[in-house]
């Protein structure tokens, strides 16, 4: 008992997810054992096919296929209480729109700008980078939470 | 005090109000009056033609004030008698001040002067005539009535000169603001009628492009037909000309990869049973890249299932029909040899059209789209293509089945972690829960069945729910249509209502703001049983649309001439 607790506070000690939404999530494994594990299981899938589809549209410049995909993954993010991960989707889904929600400024590109699209392709990929590493500390947190690959 | 009201009256020379007399005959009365004061030799003391009997002078404006002008001007305000012969072009002559001690009517006499003012000589009366800035002001009285007359009369009976120019100012001032009134209320009147128009262009619009994706869900369906035909015709041994066959691809660009996953659903054809007629076929529809397309129609001959899988496709509602499991009837429509395929889709109604719209638009979200969720959820996300509800493994609509279920829920989303919580939170409250990934087999799916609640995601494949409410709506009034979306601008939210939603429920949410959206917009369940039976389980077909019975009927009548 002790040592779920341990766990619990090891995943909300992380800041990685919100542990509102989190724990409403584990409530539902009270009636189908690993509910809460595949919804994990089947975002993680998600993510990765969704990074690499937005790796070929970066290599492309669709901003509004890039967008699009922002759109996606926020939801799922949103759904399962992974707050960063879904705000760094949400800059991804704005960009593609061409629009600079947090005035974000590229500080090795000064010269690029807002009509170029290479500018918002640039800020595009800053977002997916944090994405992503939001992505795989939340995944050994909860690989940890869970006790298994997920 | 006499010098002080002859100095305002210069100060106001253009000061055009005019007295009562004048006003009341409009022609220079005024003038001939002058002319009749002056014949007065009793006034020679007050005034009087001057010697040369080419102007006239006051020699005194207090007599002349107090004692004449009322007897023949009905006034006695000598700034309007000044401000009068201003306007009729009567100018006051000026004596240097040098000549002044000279000036022989003495210096507080007011002379008066006109080219055709002269004494003796009546007739060149009728050549004096008002001055032109004077009509400009008499206009604008007549235009404003009442007002500027009072304004005038007002201005008459004042005895400062010096105001009449603030009051003047107050009445065009007066007068545009009314102008500009009236120029609000026109502009006004005009933009609503644009609002009117543009809201029935939008109407307008919306219809057209309804029958554009109809029309083009058409064609497609002929183009498949025309394949299967050509097809049909190789095996049987007919060569065929060339055939000038307008590339379908080059309108849908991406569907090429549209019917490379209509391809995948249906595995069990190994690609190598394309046969040497089938490249016919498909140089036939002159796309390089139409390889997996034209494998579609190679199996055709060889997998008679195949051609089947289109003729669900196209009735739709086949989905809604096996989603609960009558899956095993499937085979019963794939029987049938592609001939007559391509007669049903043909036959089908307009109504059924915008769902085989799906392969369209699906290219929207290509890859992520075929994830079969882990965890053994089995909704294929958008899986671009109504064929593939045909087979089990990537069913375009599922249902779970629950034991007793309260109410029986349409969730209509195309993200699969959204789906798998969803139907979770919704099987937790009762519901027994049918999912659709597009706006396209949302449609199809109410068609058919009737939902006691529709969860409707907005940003879609193939269709948006948003789209695909106003189409439910023209069918269905009554079932609640809730939009779930992350978009809760007011633009929006007004847009969603607008195309018929019962209600928004913001993304994410938790699993009590669902709740409360279900108890707000289901009866409770003791108010469903009665009918909780019916909506849930026996699911009967609220409204048969047009299109099934004829082309089901046609159907089976072909399947027994065929036999």
């Amino acid at each position: 008992m002790s040592e779920d607790e341990d766990k619990n506070q090891r995943l909300q000690d992380s800041g990685l997810i919100e542990w509102s939404v989190f724990s409403e999530l584990v409530a539902m494994d009270e009636d189908e054992e690993g509910f809460s594990k595949s919804l994990f299981q089947t975002f993680v899938e998600q993510v990765k096919e969704t990074f690499q589809e937005i790796d070929a549209n970066l290599e492309s410049k669709n901003l509004e296929k890039l967008s699009s995909l922002g759109h996606y993954l926020k939801g799922s993010a949103a759904a399962l209480g992974l707050e960063s991960i879904s705000a760094q989707c949400e800059r991804i889904q704005n960009y593609g729109k061409k629009i600079n929600c947090d005035k974000f400024k590229l500080k090795d590109e000064p010269d690029l700008k807002e009509e170029d699209d290479d500018f918002w392709i640039k800020l595009i990929e800053d977002a997916l980078e944090k994405a992503r590493d939001d992505f795989e500390r939340s995944r050994e947190e909860l690989n940890i939470y869970f006790e298994e690959e997920i | 005090m006499q010098t002080d009201t002859m100095n305002s009256a210069i100060t106001a020379p253009t000061a055009t109000a005019s007295t009562s007399s004048s006003n009341q005959s409009g022609s220079n009365d005024f003038v001939k009056k002058l002319f009749q004061m002056l014949q007065e030799v009793n006034y020679k003391d007050v005034v009087t033609w001057t010697t040369n009997g080419d102007s006239f002078v006051v020699l005194n404006t207090n007599e002349f004030t107090k004692e004449i002008l009322p007897r023949h001007f009905k006034h006695s305000n000598f700034a309007s008698f000044v401000r009068q012969l201003n306007k009729y072009d009567f100018h006051k002559v000026k004596i240097p001040n040098e000549e002044k001690q000279n000036y022989k009517y003495g210096e507080d006499a007011w002379e008066f002067k006109h080219p055709d003012f002269r004494i003796n000589d009546r007739e060149s009366l009728e050549n004096i005539k008002r001055k032109g800035p004077t009509t400009k002001k008499g206009q604008g009285s007549s235009n404003n009535g009442g007002n500027s007359a009072q304004y005038q009369g007002g201005l008459d009976r004042s005895n400062g000169g010096g105001s009449g120019m603030a009051e003047t100012d107050y009445g065009v001032i007066q007068h545009q603001f009314q102008q500009l009134n009236e120029e609000v209320r026109s502009l006004r009147q005009e933009n609503k009628a644009l609002f009117q128009e543009v809201n029935i262009l939008q109407t307008k619009y919306k219809a057209v492009v309804d029958n554009i994706i109809g029309l083009k869900s058409f064609d497609e369906r002929y183009s498949r037909s025309m394949g299967i035909l050509v097809n049909c015709l190789t095996q049987a041994g007919i060569k065929l000309p060339l055939l000038d066959f307008p590339n379908p691809n080059l309108i849908h660009l991406q569907q090429p990869v549209t019917q490379t996953q209509l391809q995948s659903p249906t595995q069990p054809q190994p690609a190598s049973q394309s046969q040497p007629s089938s490249l016919q076929a498909q140089s036939q529809q002159g796309h390089p890249s139409a390889q997996s397309h034209s494998k579609t129609h190679t199996q055709v001959p060889v997998q008679p299932g195949q051609p089947g899988h289109s003729h669900t496709n196209s009735l739709g509602q086949s989905d809604a029909r096996y989603d609960t499991g009558y899956s095993p009837m499937l085979p019963h429509h794939q029987q049938h040899p592609p001939p007559q395929t391509n007669d049903d889709s043909k036959s089908l109604d307009t109504k059924v059209v915008p769902r085989r719209d799906s392969t369209v638009a699906v290219q929207v979200a290509p890859s992520t789209s075929n994830t079969t969720g882990p965890g053994g959820s089995t909704v294929a996300r958008s899986t671009r293509d109504n064929s593939t509800s045909a087979s089990p493994e990537h069913p375009q609509v599922t249902t779970t089945n629950l034991q007793n279920p309260k109410f029986h829920v349409l969730l209509v989303e195309d993200d699969n972690v959204c789906i798998q919580l969803c139907r979770k939170f919704l099987v937790k409250y009762g519901c027994q829960v049918t999912v659709a990934t597009d706006g396209l087999n949302a449609i199809s799916t109410v068609e058919h069945t009737r939902y006691d609640l529709v969860l409707m995601d907005i940003v879609m494949p193939n269709l948006d729910g948003a789209t695909a409410t106003s189409v439910i709506r023209s069918f269905d009034t009554k079932t609640p249509i809730i939009a779930m979306t992350g978009n809760i601008e007011e633009y929006d939210l007004v847009t969603y209502l607008e195309n018929g939603m019962s209600d928004i429920l913001a993304k994410p949410f938790t699993r009590e703001d669902l709740y409360n959206m279900l108890s707000k917009h289901l009866l409770t369940p003791n108010e469903t049983s009665n009918n909780g039976g019916i909506s849930a389980s026996a699911r009967a077909p609220i409204q048969e649309p047009l299109a099934i019975t004829p082309s089901e009927e046609l159907h089976s009548e072909k399947r027994q001439r065929l036999k």
